[in-house]
């Protein structure tokens, strides 16, 4: 499943928001057949690491459960690449080289 | 002029400015009604006066206190109110009219006042910040796109989130000559020190409640979720450090308490919190990038 950020803002804040993109992210999510989460940052300009941490965090951690596949980050931007490192170094999750495609 | 008590704002702030000190914003503060706040001597508003004064307007409004303002005398900073949206939807018992003046957009004006009360207009604010990025953001200043940024999203969301006033958010930005850039935020919430201290109760000084808010995992939010929550100062301040700005201020002004860190290319030169006699109502945060 490809899931492309930009469609929904460029620039996103509030933990808020992290929460209500995870949320339709999930409604969109078919456990059954996608066997792949890439989530596309192409446009997105910047996020703060706590709207990173309500939505990508959440994800890396349900990983980490067994509860969905590792999600693959593609063309995120250095501020955005920054708020996700950050986000999983507060989680405490490992966050693969190879699944952070600039 | 009986029952009316002028609070004259002095035309330079001084070291002041940094702060907004002149607008009296404390629980204790019940003087003489109609309130009359006298701002003819104005002749420089910082986005930070700005939000503090919005921030006055509303706090008294909302205790039943009629405030009459007297503008400035100078056209130029009625120009400037005008433009900033100051009377924007001014509370019913408030008297403040800067007159026929002109509002046109200016260049310079990152962020005009903005109050944010709901999520929707947290994300209306995102999609502004985008646009900023964008246009203005070019050149020297483009260093500071995203120390600016991440600023305004973590304390925009802690000021919604853990401030609780149902007057929202405040936030301002206004650039100097391509050279500098001063945004400011605030709210007329319960304040960091207060919100800390429901985890941290041995916090009992203001000024090390916010320097300890400055630190990672520092949090007043209970419970699990707790874990991964209270890194929004860290984050800001580390995001200055990360993209080394060749000159960065973060000030942090709520109950008695103040924190201040600079930044020169990315390198911490000051960092301190301490405690003051006046108190503010809510939590005021003062960035200002600059070219060094």
């Amino acid at each position: 499943m490809r899931y492309r950020i930009a469609d929904y803002g460029r620039v996103f804040s509030t933990r808020e928001r992290g929460s209500r993109l995870l949320a339709d992210f999930l409604a969109a999510y078919d456990v059954s057949s996608d066997r792949s989460i890439v989530l596309d940052f192409e446009d997105v300009l910047n996020m703060t690491p706590s709207f990173a941490d309500e939505f990508v965090g959440e994800l890396l951690v349900r990983n980490t459960r067994g509860q969905l596949p590792a999600p693959a980050l593609e063309n995120l931007q250095p501020a955005a690449r920054r708020a996700v490192e950050r986000c999983a170094r507060v989680r405490g999750v490992a966050l693969p080289r190879e699944l952070v495609a600039a | 002029m009986t029952g009316v008590r002028p609070w004259k704002v002095p035309a330079d702030g001084g070291v002041s400015v940094k702060w907004g000190e002149w607008l009296p914003l404390r629980p204790a503060h019940q003087d003489a009604h109609p309130l009359h706040l006298d701002l003819s001597n104005l002749s420089f508003v910082d986005p930070l006066f700005l939000v503090r004064l919005r921030g006055f307007l509303d706090w008294h409004a909302a205790r039943g206190h009629e405030v009459i303002v007297e503008p400035p005398s100078r056209m130029y900073v009625r120009n400037y109110l005008a433009r900033m949206n100051i009377c924007d939807e001014l509370p019913d018992r408030c008297t403040f009219n800067v007159g026929s003046v002109n509002s046109n957009p200016h260049p310079d004006v990152l962020i005009a006042l903005r109050r944010l009360r709901t999520q929707r207009d947290a994300d209306d604010l995102d999609e502004a910040v985008g646009n900023l990025l964008q246009a203005q953001f070019s050149g020297r200043l483009a260093r500071y796109g995203d120390a600016f940024t991440m600023t305004i999203g973590e304390m925009c969301d802690n000021a919604i989130s853990h401030g609780r006033s149902a007057h929202g958010a405040y936030v301002a930005a206004q650039r100097y000559q391509g050279k500098r850039c001063v945004l400011a935020i605030g709210d007329l919430g319960i304040g960091i020190p207060e919100h800390l201290r429901r985890t941290h109760p041995h916090l009992t000084d203001d000024g090390e409640a916010i320097a300890e808010a400055t630190k990672p995992r520092v949090t007043g939010v209970k419970g699990p979720r707790a874990q991964h929550r209270g890194n929004g100062y860290f984050h800001v301040i580390d995001e200055m450090r990360e993209t080394a700005v060749p000159s960065g201020v973060l000030r942090v002004w709520a109950g008695n308490g103040r924190f201040s860190v600079a930044m020169t290319e990315g390198r911490a030169t000051m960092r301190r919190g301490w405690t003051i006699e006046e108190p503010t109502a809510g939590t005021w945060v003062r960035l200002e990038l600059g070219t060094g």
